[in-house]
């Protein structure tokens, strides 16, 4: 019964996810913006892993199944994702030095993995790419007005916080909120609501104390 | 007898003038550095390049010094020195990265910049965490045999004297490790710390005309 809940909601998190792909192509489209193109790919490779997630659901598939040492192929999917989470936020920052760090890093996790069984070095890299990326988006989203760099950020932010619990539920729970902050940037959601532009403000100001200015 | 003793003292002089005149010489190319720094407000990444691996060489040199003809350094400090990822062994894997550091930023591949230090520093955590070294020496070997053709190629397509001033020392340098005869390899130390001494005093200039970087 649990895994019925479980594959609902990883249904939602998948529909909501191609929401997010279908809505920055859409943009793309019109803009030709390069984070969009980004983001679409890295909501996809995401999207690749539910897909995944839901055929364990559905055919209970094994990703624990052991490579080589502790190396497991859900660790090897993880490592994947993070590799590409830490590319786009090299390409967001132009950092085209950098595009090779998170290859040598995930290689040498994975090997380390395999020569030691241990978590806590996937741990910390998991910890520092998601809350790294986050701050560096959420801060660079506000300073630029960028809803949509507020989204990912607050995505990362959110998904890692699920991750670091351990616990089906609440991972699930917190990747649906992450895909829902992301999906609210794509669609502008808080260039609208959040942030307060302050020229539309002046002017509202302005006129009113024309007006009371012309009534006395 | 006479041999072994013309061999010791030429062993000495080796290790005594590498000693002496590799941090001199590597005192004069970050004079340079600082120098060129307060001129354009920033460091040139390839002098800085050529400067660091100096100061690693110094480095080496000095306590090779001390170790072989002082009894200046404590016994856990040569084991230190001689270990598989020992100090000797990690210089001469950071001489053979910045080589190839060097490579990439002359040659102006952006992507790759970064990448054999990345590539270094995580062999050397994976070593620090499981103990693992068995990739150290076959790097040092390939990454330092493509370093010296690339800085060669390098030097040769660029006319860049930085280029083939390190691609000569490396040369010098590296063959070392596969020399066990005790004569070549002190005249082959004698030859590098000359030709040390002549480039960082600006004297090897094959190429008239500087590399802009």
């Amino acid at each position: 019964m649990a895994e019925i809940g479980f594959l609902f909601m990883e249904l939602v998190y998948f529909t909501m996810g191609l929401m997010t792909v279908f809505t920055t192509l859409k943009q793309w489209k019109i803009n030709k913006n390069r984070m969009l193109i980004a983001v679409s790919i890295y909501v996809a490779a995401v999207l690749v892993t539910s897909i995944i997630d839901i055929s364990i659901y559905l055919f209970d598939f094994d990703i624990d199944i052991l490579i080589a040492g502790g190396l497991t192929i859900g660790m090897i999917l993880g490592f994947i994702l993070f590799t590409i989470q830490l590319e786009f936020m090299f390409y967001l920052k132009d950092l085209p030095k950098l595009y090779t760090l998170p290859f040598f890093a995930s290689f040498y996790l994975a090997f380390g993995k395999v020569l030691v069984d241990s978590t806590i070095p996937f741990i910390i890299y998991a910890m520092i790419v998601s809350y790294g990326s986050a701050y560096f988006l959420i801060k660079d989203g506000r300073k630029s007005r960028n809803g949509l760099a507020i989204g990912m950020g607050l995505f990362f932010l959110i998904w890692g916080l699920g991750q670091t619990f351990q616990l089906e539920t609440i991972i699930i729970s917190f990747r649906i909120v992450a895909m829902v902050a992301l999906l609210l940037g794509t669609r502008g959601f808080y260039e609208k609501y959040v942030f307060v532009n302050v020229e539309e403000e002046q002017k509202i100001m302005g006129t009113w104390i024309a007006k009371l200015v012309v009534k006395e | 007898m006479a041999e072994d003793f013309f061999l010791s003292s030429l062993g000495i002089v080796a290790n005594l003038s590498s000693a002496i005149f590799i941090p001199i010489a590597t005192l004069i190319l970050g004079r340079k550095l600082l120098k060129d720094k307060k001129e354009t407000g920033k460091y040139n990444i390839i002098r800085l390049i050529i400067f660091l691996s100096f100061l690693n060489f110094s480095i080496l040199a000095i306590i090779e010094f001390l170790l072989k003809n002082t009894p200046l350094i404590p016994p856990f400090i040569e084991e230190l020195y001689s270990a598989e990822f020992g100090f000797y062994n990690t210089s001469v894997a950071i001489r053979v990265t910045l080589g190839l550091t060097l490579i990439f930023y002359i040659n102006r591949w952006e992507i790759l910049h970064f990448s054999a230090i990345f590539f270094f520093i995580g062999m050397l955590f994976l070593y620090l965490f499981t103990g693992f070294s068995a990739w150290l020496e076959n790097y040092t070997i390939i990454a330092g045999v493509a370093s010296i053709l690339f800085l060669y190629f390098t030097a040769f397509r660029m006319k860049d004297n930085g280029a083939l001033s390190i691609a000569i020392f490396f040369t010098l340098t590296f063959s070392i490790q596969f020399i066990s005869e005790a004569l070549v390899s002190e005249i082959i130390i004698i030859s590098y710390v000359a030709f040390v001494v002549i480039f960082s005093l600006g004297l090897f200039r094959p190429y008239k005309q500087e590399v802009n970087t």
